[in-house]
């Protein structure tokens, strides 16, 4: 057989049935949409509740992310101390959890019976299945996106111009504001972004954690798989929604991680 | 600034003591592994001592985070932020310290304007060449106006044409200051510095006036750098002065040739840490190749 390009036929042909099998749901879906009835069906009252609420939700669970994330993979890329090795892995953890466990994990935690709540309950704040039950279920499973881009940028960035600056007299706080953190910025956009975009598509945490409140804790995925049983229509419109929103946000990480800025 | 240094790395095999005197240049020499990274890093505050003590103007060195130092530290590579325009780099110590911007950013100008790259203030560092980034480097530096500087190879990654320029920059901003520059070039040495280390082993083998200690060297590597050999009475002579025999000389030194490789217009014979220029016809006659006992005398 002839190569294209230094890659063998064969191996193409493979390829083209893998990324057809990656399109050719989305072509389904866009079939299946009632055109007719799209604007409607996106704008009714139910769905623009959801489609506000996991936008809220998810921006807020990204700035936890950057919050708390950015000390974590500053922490892990740049200080040595014992058991590392293990705390790296369980930051991780989420990644490769299934986001139903994630949520009964979460519930045992927070909720009435759970390790902090008779804390929050003497606190007077109930959080499993509130909007902030939502909030942390979303954080909890997007955050290691975040450390984990950033935790690389880290590395191949190394400490050299840390270094430098701090021959010039920059304080570590000063050295972190105004060199290292600028130098990652690509990473911390991308990061943000892709953990928004877990955050945003958050569905097994969220409906053991928050259950599925119109309003306060039904965010769009809840939404749409509720609706695919009684309104199919609004389930595959809205789904719509989701696969734009989700292409922007490749299209942005793509682009942030690519900055003009380092550009020879 | 008066520097005193004292201090010990175990690990690194490490015991060097001395002292630079206020505005004095101070050149260190010495083979790969002799310690100057280490001691560099120590006086900078990048490595902890075992033992020692460091003082700058009698303020102590060691308890204190390198920011606070007041040492600046110029390598190989200028490492110019590149998130920040030339201006902004050169701007940054006096920014981090406090200095209003508009200050910082006048005081950049003055400092540009010393090396001569005034026109480079709005650039950014990804559109500098090595030369150019190493002056704005300098420039960075000598803007926080450091009590003692380090300059690490400052020359060592730039092309050999820009290396006359800037060695001249050098000249004119170290005259009246406090500074140790590591370098492998005999001419920064004559050039620059006051006096000289020679490190090996991570001990000072040799110190002193510039030229007593590299015209009359005492180290087999202070004495290659300056092209002469040192013999083993301590006495030096130059190659093209070192006869080669294949026969046995009286008070001659025999040994194998370890190699031999063409140097100009004459065949350089190295036997041990012995170097003999022979012209070509006298190399054919002898008919040497590696591995051929030979004796040299002078």
């Amino acid at each position: 057989m002839r190569s294209v390009g230094g890659v063998p036929r064969w191996v193409v042909v493979i390829a083209s049935v893998g990324a057809a099998f990656i399109l050719l749901p989305l072509v389904a879906i866009i079939s299946r949409v009632d055109w007719a009835r799209f604007i409607p069906l996106i704008t009714s009252q139910e769905s623009v509740a959801a489609l506000l609420l996991s936008l809220k939700t998810a921006g807020i669970s990204t700035l936890l992310c950057l919050v708390f994330g950015v000390p974590v993979a500053l922490v892990l890329a740049r200080s040595r101390f014992p058991g590392q090795r293990v705390v790296r892995a369980l930051v991780l953890l989420p990644l490769v959890l299934p986001p139903v466990v994630a949520g009964i994990a979460l519930l045992y935690t927070f909720g009435r019976q759970g390790l902090l709540g008779s804390t929050f309950t003497f606190l007077g704040i109930q959080i499993a299945f509130s909007t902030a039950a939502v909030v942390l279920a979303e954080t909890f499973v997007a955050i290691p996106f975040l450390i984990l881009s950033l935790e690389g940028a880290l590395r191949t960035a190394g400490s050299r111009y840390e270094v430098v600056a701090a021959t010039l007299g920059a304080s570590p706080t000063t050295v972190l504001w105004r060199v290292t953190l600028p130098l990652i910025a690509p990473a911390l956009v991308s990061g943000a972004i892709l953990s928004f975009a877990r955050a945003l598509g958050e569905f097994g945490a969220t409906i053991t954690f928050a259950g599925s409140l119109q309003g306060v804790t039904q965010t769009l995925p809840l939404d749409i798989y509720l609706q695919l049983e009684t309104n199919p229509d609004a389930a595959v419109a809205m789904s719509l929604v989701l696969v734009a929103v989700a292409i922007i946000v490749v299209g942005l990480a793509h682009r942030g991680s690519n900055p003009e800025l380092f550009r020879r | 600034m008066t520097l005193e240094f004292a201090a010990t790395v175990a690990a690194r095999d490490f015991d060097l003591s001395f002292s630079v005197a206020d505005g004095e240049t101070v050149a260190v020499l010495g083979p790969n592994g002799a310690g100057k990274s280490t001691m560099l890093g120590l006086i900078a505050g990048l490595l902890r001592a075992d033992s020692g003590r460091a003082t700058l103007d009698g303020a102590e060195l060691f308890g204190l985070p390198t920011f606070r130092r007041g040492v600046s530290l110029l390598a190989q590579e200028a490492l110019l932020f590149p998130h920040l325009s030339v201006l902004e780099n050169v701007a940054f110590g006096a920014r981090s310290t406090g200095t209003r911007r508009s200050v910082a950013r006048t005081r950049a100008r003055h400092w540009l304007d010393q090396v001569d790259a005034v026109e480079f203030a709005s650039r950014r560092p990804a559109q500098l060449s090595g030369g150019e980034a190493q002056r704005i480097g300098i420039a960075r530096a000598l803007a926080t106006d450091p009590r003692l500087l380090l300059l690490d190879e400052p020359m060592a990654a730039l092309d050999v044409t820009v290396v006359p320029a800037l060695r001249g920059l050098l000249k004119r901003v170290l005259s009246d200051r406090t500074a140790i520059i590591v370098t492998h070039d005999v001419v920064d040495a004559f050039t620059l510095a006051d006096r000289v280390f020679v490190l090996d082993g991570g001990r000072l083998v040799d110190s002193g006036p510039t030229r007593e200690v590299l015209e009359h060297p005492r180290t087999a590597f202070a004495a290659a750098l300056v092209g002469l050999n040192l013999l083993p009475d301590g006495s030096t002579v130059a190659p093209s002065a070192v006869a080669v025999s294949t026969t046995a000389v009286a008070g001659g030194i025999g040994g194998p040739v370890d190699s031999v490789e063409t140097h100009g217009d004459l065949v350089r014979v190295r036997v041990g840490d012995i170097a003999a220029d022979l012209t070509p016809s006298r190399f054919a006659d002898l008919g040497l190749a590696p591995g051929d006992r030979v004796w040299l005398s002078h």
